[in-house]
C-alpha cells in the first residue's frame, strides 16, 4: 500500500508542479525548453476571456441540471428496484451497462442512434407517434445531449443508492410500521434521511464528472456551434492542443481546480454534519 | 534431440529477431491505412526481406489523430519512425522532422501543388500518398429532370424570383454560380417546393470542425477570397469573406438544409445524400466510391454525378495526406530505404489500387475504369486546386474560423462581428 501511495503521491505532485511552471511561461506546444517566463499573464487572459466564462456557465448549468435529472431518476429507480426487484441481480445487471462503455464510444452510438435520416429513435418517434424531431438541431442539442448523459450515468447513481437503500437497517423499518407509520412516512423520516450522505456523495460525484465533460460532447458537437455547447474542458483542450496554448490551458485548468474546491469543500460540510 | 531442436529453434528466433530492423509508421485509420497495409504486407514480403527491413503499422484513432501524434513528438519519442502528415499540419510539426534529401521525386509524375503542399520554407518533408479536394456532388437523374421538364423550370423560375429576386432558369451545374446554387436549393427543398423529390436542396457541414472550414473555404476562394492579402497578412475581414459566410447562413435560416447540421460532418452529409434526403453536397472526393458503391448506397449509387465547386472562379481546397521522417527516430536508415520504395511508382499503383488516391497524375487518369473518379480529381487539383497555407499556425487559424463561422452560422453573433473576432484572434496568434 505504502509504494502506491509514495508512487501516485509522486505522479500527481509531479504533474501539478509541472502544471505550475507551464502555466507561468508563455508556452506553445512542444516548444517548453525555449518559452519565456511570464508571470501572471496566462491566468490574466484566461480570468479576461469571454470564451473561458462562457465555456464555465455552460459546464454549470450542464452539471447542475444532469445531476439533478439523474439523481432524482436514480433515486426514484433504485428506490422502485429496492422494493420489488431486491433479490434480481440480472436487471440491475443490465441496467448498468451504458456505464461500462467509454463517454465517447457512447457519443458516437448515439450519434448514429438519433440521426434524423437513418437513427431508431426518430424513426420510431415519427412511425408511432407522428413526431419528426431533429436531435440535434441548433434549439434541440443542448437537450439531446443532456439526454445522452442522463442514459449513460443514471445508472451510476442508482448503484450508490441501491446500496444504500440496502444497508438501511430493516428493523427500523419494521418498527415504524408496527408504530402505525405509512410508506410514505417510512420514506420520508427514516429512509431520505438514512441514506443523505450516500445522495449527497453519489450527487457531489456526478455533478463534478458533469461539470468537467469531454468526451460525449466533443464526438457530438466538437464544442459548437460556435462556443454553444462548449465546456471548460473542451475550453482547456482547445486551448492547449487545437491552438497549441499551453501555457492559457495550464491556467485555464489552475483555475478550474480552485474553483472546484468550493463545491468539493461544501458537500464534505453537509455529509460530516448529517453524520 | 528434442532439447537441440528447440535450442536451434531459439537461436534461430533471436539471429532473425537481431537481423531485422523494425521501423514503425503511424497512419491515419480508414481508407488510406487500409490501402498502406497492402503495400506494407507486399513490402514485408519482399524488398523489405531482402534488406531485413520489416515496417509496422500504427493507427491512432481518427478523433484526436494529430494531438496524440503531436504529444508523442513533442515528447522526442523514438517509438514512431515515420510520422504521418497532412498539409495544413506540416508547418507545425516541421520542427520534428527531416527533410527529405535527396528524394528527387518527378515533377512529371508527381502533380505539383501535391509537393509543394508537402514542403515548408522550401524543403521537401512529406512523400504525398493521398491528394484530397472537393467535388459538388448532386443527383443526376433529378438535374436532367430539371433541364428538360417544363413543368419544373417554371416552378424554378417562379422560385427563384420569389427568393433571390431575379429570375433564373436552370442550368448545368458546370456553368454554376452562387445564385443558381442557391436557386437549386430551394427548388429541392420541399418546404418550398412541395413536388420536390426530396426533402431538402442541400446538405452543408457545419459542425465546428477544422475540416469542414476547409470547405467553406472553397466558398471564400470562388468568391475570389483568400486567407492572406498580397503582403502576406492574414485579412478575413473582407467583402468575399462577408459573402461566403453569408451564403451558408441564409442557406441554413431558409431551412434548405436538414437542422441538424451543425453536427455534421463527413459521415451524416453523406447519409442525407444517399437516403436521398438532399439533391446535392460539397464534398470530400473520398466519397465518391462510397456513394456510388450498389452495396452501401443502394438508393441513389446509379444516379450519382460530380460536378466543379461552383463560380464565379470554380474552386477546390486541396491538400495532400503524406509520410514523412522523425527527427527522433533511431533507425532512419531503415526508414528512408521504405520511403524511398513508397515514392515509386509501383509503389504508389499498388496503394491506389487498395483505396488510396495518389497524387500521381499518370495512375489517377489510368484507373479510370475501377475508380472513375480519378481523373476528375486529376483535373480538379490541377485546374481548381489551391493551397490555403503550409505555415506553422493553419491548424490554429483553422480552428479559429471553425468557432467563429459556426456561431455566424447559428445567428449567435453577426457576420461582420465574427469576422472580427476571428481576425483578432489569428492577429493573435501569429504574433506570438
Amino acid at each position: 500500500m505504502l509504494p502506491l501511495t509514495i508512487f501516485l503521491g509522486f505522479i500527481m505532485t509531479y504533474s501539478f508542479v509541472s502544471t505550475i511552471n507551464i502555466s507561468l511561461r508563455e508556452v506553445f506546444l512542444g516548444y517548453l525548453k525555449e518559452a519565456p517566463f511570464v508571470g501572471f499573464k496566462n491566468f490574466i487572459s484566461v480570468l479576461t476571456s469571454k470564451d473561458f466564462w462562457h465555456s464555465m456557465k455552460f459546464s454549470l448549468i450542464f452539471g447542475l441540471l444532469t445531476t439533478l435529472v439523474e439523481t432524482t431518476l436514480g433515486f426514484l429507480i433504485a428506490y422502485f428496484y429496492y422494493s420489488y426487484f431486491k433479490n434480481s441481480r440480472f436487471f440491475l445487471t443490465l441496467f448498468i451497462l451504458p456505464m461500462m462503455m467509454a463517454p465517447s464510444l457512447f457519443g458516437l452510438m448515439n450519434r448514429i442512434l438519433f440521426n434524423n435520416f437513418i437513427g431508431l429513435i426518430p424513426g420510431y418517434l415519427y412511425t408511432f407517434f407522428g413526431i419528426d424531431i431533429d436531435f440535434f438541431s441548433n434549439k434541440n442539442i443542448i437537450g439531446t445531449l443532456v439526454l445522452i448523459d442522463v442514459l449513460q450515468w443514471t445508472s451510476f447513481i442508482v448503484i450508490i443508492l441501491y446500496a444504500a437503500l440496502m444497508s438501511v437497517p430493516v428493523s427500523f423499518i419494521e418498527a415504524a410500521r408496527i408504530d402505525g407509520a405509512s410508506s410514505k412516512d417510512i420514506l420520508q423520516r427514516i429512509i431520505i434521511p438514512y441514506i443523505t450522505p450516500s445522495l449527497i456523495t453519489a450527487a457531489f460525484l456526478r455533478f463534478i464528472e458533469s461539470f468537467r465533460v469531454f468526451d460525449t460532447i466533443y464526438v457530438l458537437t466538437g464544442g459548437g456551434p460556435g462556443n454553444l455547447t462548449t465546456s471548460v474542458s473542451i475550453y482547456i483542450y482547445k486551448m492547449g492542443f487545437s491552438m497549441g496554448m499551453q501555457g492559457i490551458a495550464s491556467a485555464a485548468s489552475l483555475i478550474l481546480f480552485s474553483i472546484m474546491l468550493l463545491p468539493a469543500f461544501i458537500s464534505v460540510k453537509m455529509i460530516i454534519r448529517r453524520w | 534431440m528434442r532439447k537441440l531442436f528447440l535450442l536451434s529453434l531459439v537461436i534461430f528466433l533471436v539471429i532473425t529477431a537481431i537481423g531485422v530492423t523494425k521501423v514503425t509508421m503511424v497512419y491515419w485509420p480508414g481508407p488510406e491505412s487500409e490501402a498502406m497495409q497492402k503495400v506494407v504486407e507486399w513490402w514485408n514480403k519482399t524488398e523489405g526481406k531482402k534488406m531485413g527491413i520489416e515496417v509496422e503499422i500504427i493507427n491512432f484513432s481518427r478523433e484526436g489523430f494529430w494531438t496524440k501524434q503531436e504529444t508523442m513528438l513533442a515528447a522526442h519519442s523514438p517509438a514512431i519512425d515515420i510520422v504521418f502528415v497532412a498539409t495544413y499540419i506540416l508547418g507545425r510539426l516541421a520542427q520534428h522532422l527531416v527533410p527529405l534529401e535527396g528524394f528527387n521525386l518527378n515533377p512529371d509524375i508527381f502533380i505539383a501543388s501535391a509537393l509543394e503542399s508537402m514542403s515548408y520554407e522550401g524543403l521537401l518533408y512529406g512523400l504525398p500518398m493521398d491528394v484530397s479536394n472537393h467535388f459538388l456532388y448532386y443527383r443526376k437523374d433529378l438535374m436532367e429532370r430539371l433541364l428538360t421538364n417544363e413543368d419544373w423550370k417554371k416552378r424554378y423560375e417562379e422560385l427563384s424570383e420569389k427568393y433571390l429576386g431575379k429570375k433564373l432558369s436552370p442550368k448545368p451545374p458546370e456553368e454554376w454560380n452562387w445564385d443558381d446554387y442557391k436557386a437549386t436549393a430551394i427548388f429541392f427543398t420541399k418546404k418550398y417546393n412541395k413536388e420536390s423529390p426530396t426533402a431538402y436542396g442541400n446538405v452543408l457541414q457545419m459542425k465546428n470542425l477544422v475540416y469542414n472550414v476547409m470547405i467553406w473555404n472553397d466558398v471564400l476562394w470562388s468568391m475570389g477570397g483568400k486567407w492572406f492579402d498580397e503582403k502576406g497578412n492574414f485579412n478575413i475581414v473582407t467583402e468575399p469573406a462577408e459573402k461566403a459566410a453569408l451564403l451558408y447562413k441564409e442557406l441554413y435560416d431558409m431551412g434548405t438544409v436538414p437542422p441538424g447540421v451543425t453536427t455534421y460532418e463527413f459521415g451524416e452529409a453523406n447519409e442525407a445524400f444517399k437516403t436521398g434526403k438532399a439533391f446535392m453536397m460539397i464534398q470530400w472526393s473520398a466519397a465518391y466510391h462510397i456513394l456510388t458503391d450498389p452495396n452501401i448506397s443502394p438508393l441513389v449509387y446509379d444516379k450519382v454525378a460530380i460536378a466543379p465547386i461552383p463560380g464565379p472562379k470554380p474552386s477546390t481546397h486541396v491538400h495532400s495526406l503524406g509520410v514523412a521522417l522523425s527527427k527522433y527516430s533511431k533507425k532512419k536508415d531503415a526508414a528512408l530505404k521504405f520511403l524511398a520504395f513508397l515514392s515509386t511508382e509501383e509503389a504508389m499503383r499498388m496503394y491506389a489500387e487498395n483505396g488510396g488516391i495518389p497524387p500521381v497524375e499518370p495512375i489517377l487518369m489510368s484507373m479510370g475504369d475501377k475508380r472513375p473518379e480519378f481523373p476528375k480529381i486529376a483535373e480538379h487539383v490541377k485546374k481548381y486546386g489551391f493551397v490555403e497555407s503550409t505555415r506553422g499556425e493553419t491548424m490554429s487559424i483553422l480552428k479559429v474560423l471553425s468557432d467563429e463561422l459556426t456561431a455566424i452560422w447559428t445567428s449567435q453573433v453577426n457576420v461582420k462581428e465574427g469576422l472580427m473576432r476571428a481576425q483578432k484572434k489569428v492577429e493573435e496568434l501569429i504574433g506570438r
